[in-house]
This record gives C-alpha cells, structure tokens and sequence, in this order.
C-alpha cells in the first residue's frame, strides 16, 4: 500500500496544487486537495479518496476518486459530488498519479471554467430497488410510431429467463407492444420493432404507462426519488390511469412505465414498481369556491418510489459495439445447409444486425455435430433448422426467423429442370422473398439447380476442403463452374483423413470449430464488403501457411 | 509448353467438328429458311447471309449462334417496326402455326426454336432483318438499320441502330490466331457463367493483336490478349469501335464496375494460372465429352491426379 503522506508529498510538489493535506478520519486514506489553474478565479478543493490498492483498479472500479459536492450541478459529477472518471493503468503509483491530476485538471477546463456541455445524453441514474428480494430489469426499443406527451395507455411484456446479480435473482423481461387505454385487447397503438417471436401476445403481462414532458430526474442526472416530486408533472388523467390499473391487474405488485422524450428526439423509459396495496396517490374531492363538484382527484403521496432496471436495447444500441452495413442487415436472407459453415454464417449475420433469416436443411443435429458448429448439447438430437431457429432468437431479438420444409430440396430441383411454370413460379417466389441465397449445402445439385433458375439475385456458394485447408467462396452468376472445378483441379483434397462417424452415414471432413471459424470469419468479412458494394464482388479462396491466413482471388 | 499444349486441348474438345451431325442439322435447316424468306420476300430484299459465330469462326460446340441477316430494300417497309413484325409473322405462319417450331421476337431479331428431333436436338436459328439505309445503297456499303424490338445495349425498344454485319464479320476473317484466343476466351466465359458480351471480347482480341511481337504459344498469346484486356477495360481513353458502326464504342454498354470486375478477372486468372498451372482446368476446362483417354491424347499437363473423391465440405 502507497503511504498516504508519500502521496501528500507528491502532490504538493505539482504545480497545480496550491495545498494537500491528508485528512485522517478512521481507516479512509484522504487527501484534501486546492487546484490552481490559470483561468480559475479562485482555488477549486476537492476531497480525493485514495483505495489500498492504488494505483490499481479492482472489478473494473476506480481506486481514486475526487469528490466536492457543490459541484453536483456539473456534468460527471455523480452522487457524492464524486467526478465519473475512466484514468490510465499504471503501476507506477506517480505516473498514475500525474495522469489522473491531469485528468481532473482537464475537467475543470472543459466543464467548470469552460461550460461546456455534453451532446450525448446520459440515461439517469437509476437506484434500483429490490422487488421480493429480486432485481427486475425491463428491456425496450424504439417503437415504429411516436408517442405523444401526455399519453398513457398499457404496454405488454414478456418474460425471459432470469438472471443473476449481486447475488440475487434478476427477473428480465421484454417490452412489446403499447396499447390504448380503453382498447386494450384491439390493435397495439405502438409496436416494437421486436421480432414476432418476442412480440408475441400468448402469455405476455400488461402493465400501465404514461408519458410525461420532461426528464424525470434531478440535475439532468439523477432520477427522482419520491412520487412528490412528480406531482406537477403527472396529470391527473395519467394519476387516474395509475389508479384504475391498480383495479384492473390482479397481482398485487405492477411496473408503472414512464416514458420521456431525450435530447436524441427518441422516448426513454423508466419503470417503477407499484403495490396496489399501498399506492402513491390518494384521492380527493375537487373543490371550486369551497364547494365540491363531485369529482374525485388524485394526488401523490410522500412516499419512495421503487425504481427497477430498464435498458433501451433499440437496434442503435444492441448492435451499437459493431454491426454490419445496412445493406446487409436489411437483406432477406435464405441459407440453405447449416452444418458447420451454414450455422457459423447464421450466428454471425444475426449478430451483426440481420433481421430476415430463412433457413433450410433437411438434416439432424447430432450430438457429433456440436464439436464444430453452432449447436449445443442442451437437446442433444433435433431438428437443424428447429435448433438454429430457437438459437438464433436467443442471440436476437430482431431476427424473424423463417425455415423451409424437408420437401423443398426436391422442390426446387424439379423446377429448375423443368420448363414448365413451376419454374416460374420457384424463381419468382425467390424474387419476391429473398434478396441473398447463401448455399453451404455442399450439394452440386443445388448449386447446380440455383443457376438454372436464373433468379437475378446475389446468391454466395461456401465450403471448405478436408482439415478446412481451403475455403471456397463463389458468387452468382458464377458458381457452378468455378466451384466444380476449383475442386476437381486445384485444390488437393484429402480424402484418405476422414471422419467416420458411427452408423451407416457418409463418412465427414476433419477440421474443428477454430479451423473452420478461422477461415470463414475472414470469408465472411470479406463477402459482406463485396455484397455490400465496398469491394468488387469476386470468387475467392481463403488459405492457409505458417505466415497466416490469404485471400486468394479467382 | 504444357500450358499452351493444354489449351490446345481445349480448343480441340470444343471444335464443332465434334458435333458434325448436329452442325449438318443447322445448315439444313438454315437453308430451308432462307429459301423459304427469299421466296416470300423476292426483289424486296438483297441476299441473305448467315452471320453469327459460324459466320465468324468463333463458335465452340457447348456454345454457338447461327443468326440469318435478312437484308432489306429501303422501300420494303415503311418503318423498322413493319418490317420485324412482317418476319415475325410469316416465320409464325410458316412454323409455329403448324407446331413445327416456336417463334418468338426477341432483341434484335425473330427467334426459331424447332421442336426436338428423333435424337433429341434442338436447332434454334434467329432471323435478323435489316433494312438498307438509303435505297439501293446497301451493295455498296452494307449498311442496316436494325428494329430494337426490346431494350438492348443501351437501346430502348422502338430505336433502331445503324450496323455492318459484313464489316462485323469481315473484321475478324483471316485471323485464326486471334479466333483461337476468343474461342478460349468464349469458352472461360460460358464455363463460368459470365455475362460479358462475346461481341466486346471479339474486339479486344483484335485489338490486342494489332501490334503484337510476342511468344506465338497459346497460352503466351492468351496471356497478352488477357493482360491487354485488364490493363486497357478500366482506361476512360480506350474504346473498341465496332467495326459495323464508327460511332458505336463497344465499351460504353459496360459500366465502370463491370469494367472493374472484368479488369480483376483478367488479372487474377494470370496470376493463379501463373502461381498454379492447374488453375487452367478451372478456367479453360475441357470438354469431356470429347476429350480423348490418356493413351489416345499423348499430351497434355502432367498427369493430375484427382482425387477420388473431390467432395467439399460445409
């Protein structure tokens, strides 16, 4: 542990301190601190809370930490007048430590002598209650129409699987659809942009919401923490509303959604548990002149409000860390064949922000299958596109997933064979509901068949050679050729070194989860710059030798 | 020499000598057409001629054209469109009525389609009418408009465009080297499904040829005529004049992409084929239904050995 006074020593040495002084006050390690800087009319103190592990951080926390409370008003300044920081690592405790005076010396410029203000909004700070001894967390999107101040109505929520944290149950759940107040049971008024899966009325919650003109929160930071002080800012339709719902639902506790618009133009969401046993309004006769008009009013009580998590996971944020182009994530896809490569593609393209996926294979999962492919153990034999399907939902929300029965393998051999309508009829129902066709059938029957259709959509052939040595990645319209004849001719397959599984089945290629991903996040990568117009759009091979991984184009 | 002693393999399984019955058919039946239209259509019209890759002795045997140019006086028609429909609809009397063929207009022409023969072949022949530019000029300069019955090159249904189908193919007569170079070029592009039009090909193999000095192997000059396309595709200043037509640059169809993509093909086919000689089967694959068996051919690439079972994996 760095001795205090060592500390206290160091900082007066720096030449924006005018005094520090280790304050002592039972186990805390604080040094009370005067910054000068030129353009301050007067020295700026700070209390600054040094942790034992200095200059080390632990569990992702600061181990300093500067506080003044008159400074609450300033932005990142949070509870306790403490300034929200993110400092270097160093374990050098006094370069961290000129760093970290550096940093808060930079603060004072920019946001206390400078004014300035931040663009981005920070969501408020919410303290979460504990609900029966359970956290709560409430996840919405943006919604495909705008609500209106003043608004209030029900929203309806599913369940998800609950969670851990801080040791203690968190229950999760997903915001849907938003609903008039006297039609509940009509058409939602406002719809998440949730896919149908998670959308789904079958067993989903309702609960109130209102919406209300202003940030509920004080010093644009922090939420409000009794029901008085939304006094003014509740009407009393929306304080009726709260007051019918609590007759309405049948359980005794209820989420009360507030709604607010944000700086962005976009509704944020805050939700604060209910007891209708003990609700926050109390009724009152209006009066006019000291005589009673028969109407009953509402007011809050003192009273804390119960607040649980919310997360705005609108797709800005959910894919927010990395997505893909929008031409990609707003392209129906079909991929027909999900093994390894197939479900890999799936995984990755619903990460990356895809919204329209259709599958087909006509295969099994098996236990084998998990080793190198996206599939789990949890159900050990299924249905491939069943399992893809309900995976793929656990990754997003978003996704519509759709999938093709086993009949459609011949199906679309037969049209393409055929002169008839049926052909027609195939390629147009591919015209009409895919824009990208990505084969890992490995079936040249397929391959062969998707030409002949002559679709005029992007369709991308992928597969790898035995040991994935190669990956071989094709565009329409030149597919069939290149592809046969990339394997007949050039590549040197191994076809002594194969998997035998047990049973009577085909025996299989030899590569694990890490060649194929290895190879196939490049492909992948590589595919999407071209469909997506930033590369030339060319056949290629993805190899492999001791100095790394090549992009071969063809 | 492996490589160019490959590629003449290729070019010899694709020759149309292969198909000599089938060849046999389609002039029997390009005969019977053209006397059937210079018997409808008399002194309305000069002589009629085949145009086409048979004409230009570019045709291999997985794909060919057999187009008959149908050329007519000035005062045959009063317009273009007259002069189509009035093809389309004797050829339609004269075959499609008596379910003998199916006849349809298309881009530029009237397609036949006869129905399949005891063996199974199909013969498709399209009839392509022109009408002379200025009356009784055509002898001298075989100048034709042609009726753009559908959207085409650029063209929109309803416009006609001036061309020499003579010059066109004239243009390309005594030239057996470069028809080699297209032939394989053709060959790479029906193989791999591109849809470059064979007509550009056509010129840029000309082209590239004008003032070569090199290797006079095949594949030496099927990597000039290839290098001459990458280098030449995507230059702004460059054009391929059709021959049949001075104001016609070729290359204004292809848009900048496509030139890019044309340019890249080019380019990495070169430089697989140079890194791996056996990219050329990939390419420029023979025809294997008529490819000789190892004791009769006596050439070729080393033997390549495939693997039994050349299966890719997913």
């Amino acid at each position: 542990m760095i001795d205090i006074y060592d500390i206290e020593k160091f900082l007066n040495e720096m030449e924006c301190i005018s005094r520090a002084t280790v304050v002592t006050s039972g186990d805390s390690r604080c040094i009370s601190i005067e910054i000068t800087l030129p353009d301050l009319k007067a020295p700026l103190s700070f209390d600054v809370d040094f942790d034992p592990w200095y200059p080390a951080k632990a569990c992702g926390e600061e181990s300093i930490h500067f506080r003044n409370i008159s400074l609450i008003e300033y932005p990142h300044i949070m509870e306790q007048g403490r300034l929200c920081l993110h400092t270097i690592s160093s374990p050098d405790w006094q370069e961290k430590l000129t760093s970290d005076m550096g940093q808060l010396c930079e603060w004072i410029q920019n946001y206390y002598i400078d004014k300035k203000k931040d663009v981005h909004f920070e969501h408020l700070v919410v303290k979460e209650s504990l609900i029966n001894g359970c956290y709560h967390s409430f996840n919405y999107a943006r919604t495909t129409t705008s609500f209106k101040i003043g608004e209030c109505g029900y929203v309806s929520y599913n369940s998800l699987m609950d969670g851990v944290k801080n040791g203690k149950i968190i229950k999760n759940y997903i915001v849907a659809n938003y609903y008039s107040r006297k039609n509940i049971n009509h058409t939602p008024i406002h719809t998440s942009e949730f896919s149908d899966f998670y959308c789904s009325t079958d067993g989903c919650a309702i609960s109130p919401y209102i919406v209300i003109d202003s940030i509920p929160g004080n010093q644009g930071k922090f939420i409000f923490e009794n029901y008085l002080e939304f006094e003014s800012i509740i009407s009393q339709e929306q304080k009726k509303h709260i007051y019918e719902s609590s007759r309405l639902l049948k359980c005794d506790l209820f989420p009360l959604f507030i709604g607010y618009k944000i700086p962005s133009g976009e509704f944020a969401w805050n939700a604060a548990v209910i007891d209708k046993n003990e609700l926050p309004t109390v009724g009152y006769p209006e009066c006019i002149n000291g005589h009673k008009t028969g109407i009953w009013l509402s007011r809050f009580v003192d009273q804390p409000i119960k607040w649980v998590m919310t997360n705005d996971i609108s797709p800005d944020f959910f894919f927010g860390r990395g997505c893909f182009p929008t031409k990609i994530t707003g392209k129906r896809i079909l991929i027909m064949g999900i093994g390894a490569i197939g479900s890999m593609v799936a995984h990755t393209l619903v990460r990356g922000g895809c919204r329209d996926i259709s599958l087909y294979d006509f295969d099994i999962k098996q236990p084998g299958n998990v080793c190198r492919s996206e599939y789990d153990f949890f159900c050990p034999t299924n249905d491939k596109k069943n399992d893809l399907s309900f995976a793929l939902r656990r990754i997003s929300p978003y996704v519509n997933i759709d999938s093709y029965k086993n009949e459609f393998d011949a199906y679309v051999k037969i049209a393409s064979r055929s002169n008839s309508e049926l052909k027609e009829s195939i390629a147009t129902d591919f015209r009409e509901n895919y824009d990208l066709i990505i084969d890992c059938t490995t079936d040249d029957d397929v391959m062969y068949a998707l030409e002949q259709l002559d679709l005029s959509i992007d369709i991308v052939n992928i597969s790898i050679s035995n040991h994935a040595k190669e990956l071989v990645c094709a565009f329409s319209p030149s597919i069939y050729g290149f592809v046969r004849g990339v394997y007949k001719d050039v590549i040197k397959n191994d076809s002594n070194d194969i998997f035998y599984p047990t049973g009577c089945w085909n025996p299989t290629f030899k590569a694990s989860y890490n060649d194929i991903g290895a190879k196939l996040q490049f492909a992948i990568k590589r595919m999407i710059k071209m469909l997506s117009g930033d590369d030339l759009k060319q056949n290629f091979i993805i190899t492999e030798d001791a100095n790394g991984v090549h992009f071969q184009p063809c | 020499m492996k490589k160019s002693e490959y590629l003449n393999e290729v070019l010899e399984t694709h020759k149309m000598s292969k198909i000599q019955t089938l060849v046999d058919k389609y002039k029997r039946k390009r005969i019977e057409i053209e006397g059937a239209i210079e018997e409808h259509y008399g002194s309305d019209i000069y002589n009629v001629f085949i145009s086409g890759s048979f004409a230009k002795h570019t045709a291999t045997n997985i794909k060919f054209d057999m187009d008959v140019v149908v050329p007519f006086k000035k005062n045959s028609f009063s317009t273009l469109q007259e002069m189509i429909d009035d093809v389309h609809d004797f050829l339609y009397e004269k075959y499609d009525k008596r379910n003998l063929a199916k006849v349809i207009k298309q881009k530029v022409s009237v397609g036949i389609t006869f129905n399949k023969d005891e063996d199974g072949d199909q013969i498709q022949i399209d009839v392509v009418p022109g009408r002379e530019v200025n009356l009784y000029e055509y002898r001298e300069t075989n100048d034709l408009n042609l009726y753009f019955n559908e959207d085409h090159w650029g063209f929109k249904k309803g416009t006609w465009t001036k061309t020499n189908i003579r010059a066109q193919i004239e243009n390309i007569e005594g030239k057996k080297s470069e028809r080699d170079i297209i032939r394989l070029l053709k060959i790479w592009k029906k193989r791999l499904n591109k849809d470059y039009k064979s007509f550009m090909i056509e010129l840029f193999v000309i082209k590239a040829f004008e003032k070569y000095t090199g290797c006079n192997d095949l594949w030496s000059r099927l990597k000039h005529a290839m290098q001459y396309i990458a280098d030449n595709v995507t230059n702004e200043n460059f054009s391929l004049i059709d021959p049949g037509n001075s104001n016609n640059n070729v290359l204004s169809s292809l848009d900048a992409y496509k030139k890019q993509s044309l340019s890249s093909e080019m380019q990495n086919i070169i430089s697989n084929v140079e890194h791996d000689e056996n990219w050329l089967r990939t390419y420029f694959p023979t025809n294997e239904k008529y490819k000789k068996t190892e004791k009769e051919k006596g050439f070729g690439l080393d033997v390549v050995s495939y693997p039994p079972t050349a299966k890719r994996f997913g």
